[in-house]
């Protein structure tokens, strides 16, 4: 019979002990198959067997070994191994040590039921059980209170995603600016008098300036306030701001009306 | 580094990048965050030599612009309004849909038909549904703005 539980990463695993083959799906869809050492594979399908409930080291000797004279440490090595591969070397929480009595599979990583076998792979990945470092199994530690398992990763896709989006939408609110239409303006200071002309470039707005600066010479000198000009086909127009705040514009053909005096006109305040 | 650290480590990077963004957005400059409004009066003068007097209301805010114009010329008269929402905006820039606008009357007040680029200029912009891009022009007060807005080729400064 075959043994379906999750890990705290939302993987899915399911461990058939005929041919001691752990399969773990990733969240994303990936499949990994391992095959277990024979004594890890005795002691996991003892633990699933009964989630929950605890086996103690002496059992699971007798499990295990079939009551073999084995080293006091061969246990601990094999609850690291099998840790390490349920990605349960830190905080103990699936394969669970009850000090001084033994070892327990926390029931609530247990999925309900067997699982339809997984399609194998050509090529399966064979295990390799650490043996270098040393054995921490049965070094005490509080007993965890069973938790829920999570899906982080899937919810982790999702926050990247969300984040995206977010910067996407700020990235283009911040350049709609750059992208706009957009129109240059060249500035000239006449004692109290700031003339600006338009273009669709720096220079076209300098050129304007260049073309209108002999009409600009019979300017009174008296003026003050801003002005923008701009060119549009073979009309001007002309926009104001006098010196008391108010506006005027004006638009029309230089051939029927001199841009100087209209300038005028558009600064003088009317009293 | 153990996965649940390194989990933790993304979530509170992914949080803070949307603080960020969120905080950019709440922050953003806008241009008009209440209601401001702008009148203006402006003369043409036309190819026979008769002048059209134009006056001009602009209520603006975050959200929606309401443009009114009252032409004059020889005595007759037309208005119209224009109310469009602003779909974007920027420090300088502003671009809004028109959703409303109202003629008092379709006949112009002048000879159209001579300045065709003019004719289909009004025509594109009284569409429910077209796109305006205002550039604003630096003013030395806020009871001043300029603006240029290129769909009309149009040249405007208008105070408080």
């Amino acid at each position: 019979m075959s043994h379906s539980f999750t890990l705290k990463n939302g993987s899915k695993a399911l461990f058939n002990p005929e041919d001691s083959r752990l399969s773990i799906t990733t969240p994303l869809g990936e499949v990994q198959h391992n095959t277990l050492g024979r004594a890890e594979s005795r002691l996991l399908d003892l633990l699933l067997a009964e989630p929950g409930v605890i086996k103690s080291r002496e059992q699971i000797i007798e499990h295990t070994w079939n009551d073999r004279v084995v080293a006091s440490g061969s246990l601990n090595q094999v609850v690291f191994s099998l840790r390490n591969l349920l990605n349960d070397s830190r905080d103990h929480e699936i394969l669970m040590t009850i000090p001084r009595r033994g070892y327990r599979f926390n029931p609530a990583y247990v999925s309900a039921g067997t699982t339809p076998q997984i399609q194998p792979t050509p090529a399966p990945v064979e295990l390799e059980i650490p043996r270098a470092p040393a054995p921490t199994a049965d070094a005490p530690a509080p007993v965890p209170a069973p938790v829920e398992p999570k899906q982080p990763i899937a919810w982790l896709s999702i926050a990247y995603a969300v984040t995206l989006l977010t910067c996407l939408a700020t990235l283009a609110h911040y350049t709609f600016s750059a992208k706009a239409p957009s129109i240059e303006v060249a500035s000239t200071q006449r004692d109290q008098l700031t003339i600006n002309t338009l273009g669709s470039s720096r220079d076209s707005a300098r050129a304007l300036y260049t073309a209108l600066e002999q009409q600009l010479q019979d300017l009174p000198k008296h003026l003050i306030g801003q002005v923008w000009i701009n060119q549009s086909r073979s009309n001007y127009s002309i926009s104001c701001i006098r010196a008391d705040q108010s506006t005027r514009n004006m638009l029309f053909n230089p051939q029927q009306k001199p841009l100087a005096s209209l300038l005028a006109q558009c600064l003088e305040v009317t009293l | 580094m153990s996965l649940q650290r390194k989990t933790a480590v993304q979530w509170l990077l992914l949080s803070l990048i949307n603080l960020g963004c969120i905080g950019a957005w709440l922050y953003s400059p806008v241009p008009f965050k209440n209601n401001s409004n702008f009148h203006t009066l402006s003369q043409q003068w036309l190819d026979d030599q008769s002048q059209l007097n134009t006056e001009e209301y602009l209520t603006v805010n975050a959200n929606r612009m309401t443009h009114s114009t009252i032409e004059s010329l020889n005595g007759k008269f037309r208005h119209a309004t224009l109310t469009a929402d602003i779909t974007q905006s920027g420090n300088d820039a502003l671009q809004v849909q028109v959703v409303r606008a109202k003629l008092s009357q379709d006949r112009e007040l002048f000879a159209i038909e001579k300045t065709p680029e003019l004719f289909f200029r009004r025509q594109y912009v009284v569409q429910e549904g077209s796109t305006l891009n205002y550039s604003l022009l630096a003013t030395p007060s806020e009871n001043t703005l300029c603006f240029f807005l290129h769909e009309m080729d149009r040249l405007r400064c208008m105070n408080h």
